[in-house]
């Protein structure tokens, strides 16, 4: 299937060029909070993911229905509906990571990615466009999540995925894990040198 | 068809109605179905969480229900509950739940004292929003185990102290850069054991034979299910741990499983 030009920048501008946590710089707090191990981080991308994909999709539908004074409220409902439900499903099937996320689950309804794709995409543009333009920006935000989070785990617990990857000697010879990494902090300064890397790869693009 | 003034009072107002009512309805019908699956979670992270402060590891552990059911009962000891488990090895030791608040919300844990009721045999502890890297380090191994073999019983009553520094004799060394938080721990432990104070100075036996709980297996005797109620009596329908021990059980046979095995 070839994606047409639209399509095609719809869904994989939000991975790259208009990314929505380097370049639009939404949705930090929770890249922050949540990205101390990789598990969580994965989880917490897909769960956004689905969230804004879905919302995108039922606001899309409803959008010539919603009353225009009441529209924020109307996709604030529908977000915090579908995060509770998210919640919800995770507390039943995924404890261990719902307890690790804790109240980070909740605060997606205040994540900015969500409102801001529902009012600027989903209320003006159709089904099949917001599904794409949901599952970019969702996708957008995972793989930043994914990144910090390989980077932190890695270098401030010596595991990936909860699996010891740094060799027992190099801790027997002097090793040791970067406490600093698990700081939210760091994930601060290691979105900025995603930040940088992407503003100079996409340098040239530009012009 | 006419079009509907989506901006009229009456519009927005029914919109919004029915919009809330479904969503309601939703969120109910989601939540109680998902309901037990969730309690289910609760109970099985709390049974780790109390295996956890008796130094074992649970990654070894496959069915952490029945390891549960076979170590430890629950039984109200002076008013207070107190888990009783009994090892593998045979020794008994007091589990305690504790509450406490950290630097940033609530914290927890289990302390784990051998039947002296005065040496602690093993701690858990977990947080709910600590710093991560600072008081986050109370759910490390490493934290939990420097409690261990420490003794409760000092001259100013049930006290565990958690000092900065190089830590001495009966001292746990704090986490650095976590005071207030090891403060927190600290203040847990200590209020619990003076709420548990006439349990930890009564010396009377805690009688084993109550320990035993129903279980679950399968009677080698009879090939049929027994279930052990109060004081060891047999009740049918339920399998039990104790035929797998010395004593008679299985209501059926009456016999003792191990001198079945020996014939």
């Amino acid at each position: 299937m070839k994606l047409s030009d639209k399509t095609r920048e719809v869904l994989l501008g939000p991975l790259n060029a208009n990314n929505p946590v380097v370049v639009q710089v939404l949705g930090i707090c929770s890249a922050l909070a949540v990205t101390v191990q990789l598990k969580p981080a994965l989880v917490m991308g897909i769960a956004v993911t689905i969230i804004v994909a879905m919302s995108n999709v039922i606001i899309s539908l409803l959008r010539n229905t919603i009353p225009m004074r009441i529209r924020i409220i109307v996709q604030l409902v529908v977000v915090a509906a579908l995060v509770t439900l998210v919640s919800e499903v995770l507390k039943a099937f995924a404890y261990d990571v719902a307890m690790q996320l804790s109240v980070y689950i909740g605060l997606i309804i205040t994540n900015c990615i969500l409102m801001g794709r529902l009012e600027a995409f989903a209320m003006s543009n159709n089904v099949g466009d917001s599904l794409l333009d949901g599952l970019g920006n969702g996708l957008g935000y995972a793989i930043i999540l994914i990144i910090v989070a390989f980077f932190r785990e890695l270098l401030g617990s010596g595991t990936l995925m909860g699996f010891q990857v740094v060799p027992q000697w190099c801790f027997e010879h002097g090793y040791v894990n970067n406490g600093m990494m698990m700081m939210p902090a760091m994930a601060l300064i290691l979105v900025g040198c995603i930040i940088w890397v992407h503003r100079s790869i996409n340098k040239e693009e530009k012009k | 068809m006419k079009k509907i003034d989506t901006n009229s009072n009456v519009y927005t107002i029914i919109y919004a109605t029915v919009m809330v009512v479904i969503v309601a309805l939703l969120l109910a019908v989601v939540s109680s179905a998902l309901k037990p699956k969730q309690e289910a979670n609760k109970e099985l992270d709390r049974k780790k969480q109390v295996l956890s402060s008796l130094n074992l590891n649970l990654k070894e552990i496959k069915d952490v229900d029945a390891k549960y059911a076979e170590l430890i009962s629950e039984q109200q000891i002076n008013g207070k509950q107190v888990l009783v488990a009994t090892l593998e090895d045979g020794s008994k030791k007091y589990i305690i739940r504790m509450d406490g608040a950290g630097l940033w919300g609530a914290i927890w844990g289990y302390i784990a004292l051998n039947d002296d009721k005065n040496t602690i045999y093993g701690t858990y502890f977990n947080h709910e929003s600590e710093t991560p890297g600072l008081g986050g380090e109370i759910t490390t191994r490493n934290f939990q185990e420097r409690f261990n073999n420490k003794h409760i019983h000092s001259a100013l009553g049930y006290l565990v102290e958690i000092v900065k520094g190089e830590a001495t004799g009966e001292q746990v060394q704090a986490i650095s850069g976590a005071t207030i938080t090891s403060k927190g721990v600290e203040t847990m432990i200590n209020t619990t054991l003076a709420e548990y104070a006439d349990f930890l100075q009564d010396n009377t036996e805690v009688p084993t034979v109550a320990t035993e709980k129903c279980c679950t297996c399968t009677c080698p005797c009879c090939v049929d299910t027994c279930k052990c109620g109060e004081n060891d009596a047999c009740v049918e329908g339920c399998d039990c741990q104790c035929c797998k021990k010395d004593e008679g059980c299985c209501p059926k046979c009456q016999k003792s499983c191990a001198k079945q095995n020996a014939e």
